[in-house]
């Protein structure tokens, strides 16, 4: 399920669309600690957070994971944007609680691959 | 070797994560398997964020080689007080800036060490830390036999067959009127050179034409064995370190400031680390050899270092660094083709010829200086010392049948008398051995270098894959029972006369296609 389809399913907004075509997501990984996101992000994961500085598109980058998604409707800080969208990283924002959004991504792309 | 350098300057979030990222478009030339390139990632990039959180500045750099990626992080900071409580996990100093960022939660030391395979931290209070993470390049499964150093040098053989007895893994030959060294079983030792009244076998870099050697411009580090300061008659290690420095050597250091290093790291980890005894010191490329293709089950008793040149050339490995190997097997492990134009390896009798007229004309004697390691240990309760192949093979076995009782190292070396006795040495073990006993420490050895430090080793110890007789077990059990007969056949005298020391091998050899059927001369010819 690409990031878009998997965006798509759940309705969250989308601020960037990522690599044309948009990458492959397989799994979902919600954490607050850089460290942790850093640990378990891969190119086929989701990374779901409460954090929007620019060090997100770094760690993206670095492990080239193809989708951040922000919650609760938080604003991006500055640079975050523009630096997600110099390493093709898709950018979403959901308006629910990170528990929340990880819960109905993770239902969503289960759905999709089936039991 | 390639090596990289990436600056990173502390405090700086905005420029931050950008060594990794450059250090991430070289790797991408190199096709590195996405996991692995995953895990050098981490390291790197927690590595370089514990600078910016933490230090004024600091360097990050990756050096390719030998199939693994070294990436050392070192910076000026406060240090850390208490590296078991840093390495804790959870455990934070930083700054609420870091932390509002999603830095800071105390993972990145503990993230590092997960993702290498090798870990090392040092740090100082008040001047900084210094972080190593080696993570191997590739999957591992069991080898191939490495290459080795030994060469036949052509016309001196006379079919004396004494190299063929005297070989401790039975890796020869002798065909043709020549010896043959089969590779999967050669361990690179000394035995048949010594062996060798009529030079037939060498080291590889005494048989080939070599070019003319010279120190670079702006001198070089040379790292050579005791044995050959207190190698020539006339001379004593004072003045052949002052003919070192007049052949443009700026620097001396001695393979034994290694050894020593290691000998004390081994003995630290059989007493805290090592979950299975008597360790096995990797002191003798040679020994390591013997054991990865013929003791397996005692691979998980070698400590994990690297060998004594190795750490050597690993400690400088930014600058000209020739090596002086005391035998084959030190040679092959040093590779000097993957460090081109910067390290060279001399060979003893290369440096010898070097050092004669130098030494007989009396080189002024470097001045009074530091001391030298001792030659002659005194024995250590627990450490086991052992020299010559055949005592090696008898100690190896017993440990190998748990019969070792009380002893927690074992530090064997194939040459006779140990490194002395490497017949690679133009002087005799016994007569430099004295000579070194007779100095004081009178003479100058590189004052206020680097203590040398023995190093973890990245790859691990693995068996090697060419003894096994077919890689079907079905196949080779085949072979193994045909072998067996053969043997019962053959007369058993073990004469060398087939070309084959012993008769057991030379029923392999049939085996294996090495030899013809009619491969005995005895039987063929009975008297």
């Amino acid at each position: 399920m690409t990031v878009l389809e998997l965006a798509q399913s759940i309705g969250v907004r989308v601020l960037l669309p990522g690599r044309p075509g948009g990458g492959e997501i397989n799994r979902i990984y919600a954490g607050d600690r850089m460290s942790d996101l850093l640990e378990q992000a891969d190119a086929e994961t989701l990374l779901v957070t409460h954090l929007a500085n620019p060090h997100l598109a770094q760690v993206a980058e670095l492990m080239d994971v193809p989708g951040i998604c922000l919650v609760r409707g938080v604003d991006p800080e500055p640079g975050l944007l523009a630096a997600a969208a110099a390493c093709g990283t898709a950018l979403l924002l959901s308006p629910d609680g990170l528990r929340e959004t990880a819960s109905r991504l993770e239902r969503s792309l289960k759905g999709r691959r089936g039991p | 070797m390639i090596t990289a350098n990436y600056p990173i300057t502390g405090g700086d979030y905005s420029a931050s994560g950008s060594a990794t990222r450059a250090l991430k478009e070289q790797l991408k030339k190199l096709g590195i398997e996405p996991e692995i390139l995953r895990r050098i990632m981490i390291a790197s990039y927690e590595a370089e964020m514990n600078v910016v959180i933490h230090a004024r500045r600091g360097n990050l750099w990756a050096r390719l080689s030998q199939g693994r990626i070294d990436i050392e992080v070192v910076d000026e900071g406060p240090g850390i007080p208490d590296i078991e409580l840093a390495m804790k996990a959870g455990y934070s100093t930083a700054s609420e800036q870091a932390r509002r960022l999603g830095f800071g939660a105390g993972m990145g030391l503990p993230n590092i060490r997960k993702a290498s395979d090798l870990f090392e931290i040092d740090s100082q209070v008040g001047r900084g830390t210094r972080v190593r993470a080696a993570i191997q390049l590739q999957k591992l499964s069991a080898v191939a036999a490495p290459g080795n150093s030994l060469a036949v040098r052509e016309g001196r053989c006379r079919s004396c067959l004494a190299c063929l007895s005297a070989c401790p893994t039975r890796a020869l030959r002798l065909r043709g009127g020549r010896p043959i060294i089969l590779q999967h079983l050669c361990i690179d030792c000394t035995a048949c050179l010594a062996a060798c009244r009529h030079g037939a076998l060498a080291l590889r870099q005494d048989t080939e034409e070599q070019p003319a050697f010279s120190v670079p411009q702006g001198g070089a580090l040379v790292v050579l064995p005791l044995p050959l300061l207190n190698g020539f008659p006339q001379a004593g290690p004072a003045e052949v370190l002052g003919a070192l420095a007049e052949m443009g050597f700026r620097e001396a250091r001695l393979s034994e400031e290694w050894e020593a290093a290691l000998a004390l790291a081994a003995l630290r980890y059989a007493r805290e680390e090592a979950e299975r005894g008597p360790v096995v010191s990797p002191v003798c490329p040679a020994a390591v050899n013997l054991i990865e293709a013929h003791f397996p089950s005692l691979l998980p008793q070698l400590a994990p270092f690297l060998s004594p040149l190795e750490a050597a050339r690993d400690a400088y490995s930014l600058h000209p660094l020739a090596m002086v190997p005391a035998c084959p097997s030190q040679a092959t492990v040093l590779h000097p083709g993957s460090l081109p134009g910067r390290l060279q390896l001399l060979s003893p009798a290369r440096l010898a010829e070097a050092l004669r007229p130098l030494t007989a004309r009396g080189a002024p004697a470097r001045p009074e200086g530091q001391g030298r390691p001792e030659p002659n240990r005194a024995a250590v309760e627990g450490v086991l010392r052992v020299t010559g192949a055949r005592h090696v093979l008898r100690v190896l076995e017993k440990a190998e049948a748990g019969a070792l009782q009380g002893i927690e190292l074992i530090e064997p070396y194939l040459c006779e008398q140990g490194c002395w006795g490497s017949p690679l040495f133009p002087e005799d073990p016994f007569l430099s051995r004295y000579r070194a006993s007779l100095t004081d420490g009178g003479w100058a050895l590189s004052p206020g270098a680097e203590p040398a430090r023995a190093l973890r080793r990245v790859r691990p110890f693995l068996p090697r894959s060419g003894v096994r007789l077919d890689e079907d077990m079905l196949a080779a059990m085949r072979k193994l029972a045909r072998i067996d007969e053969l043997v019962r056949a053959l007369p058993g005298r073990d004469c060398g006369l087939c070309g084959a020391p012993t008769c057991a091998s030379l029923a392999e050899d049939i085996v294996t296609g090495r030899a013809p059927e009619t491969g005995c001369p005895i039987q063929e010819h009975p008297r």
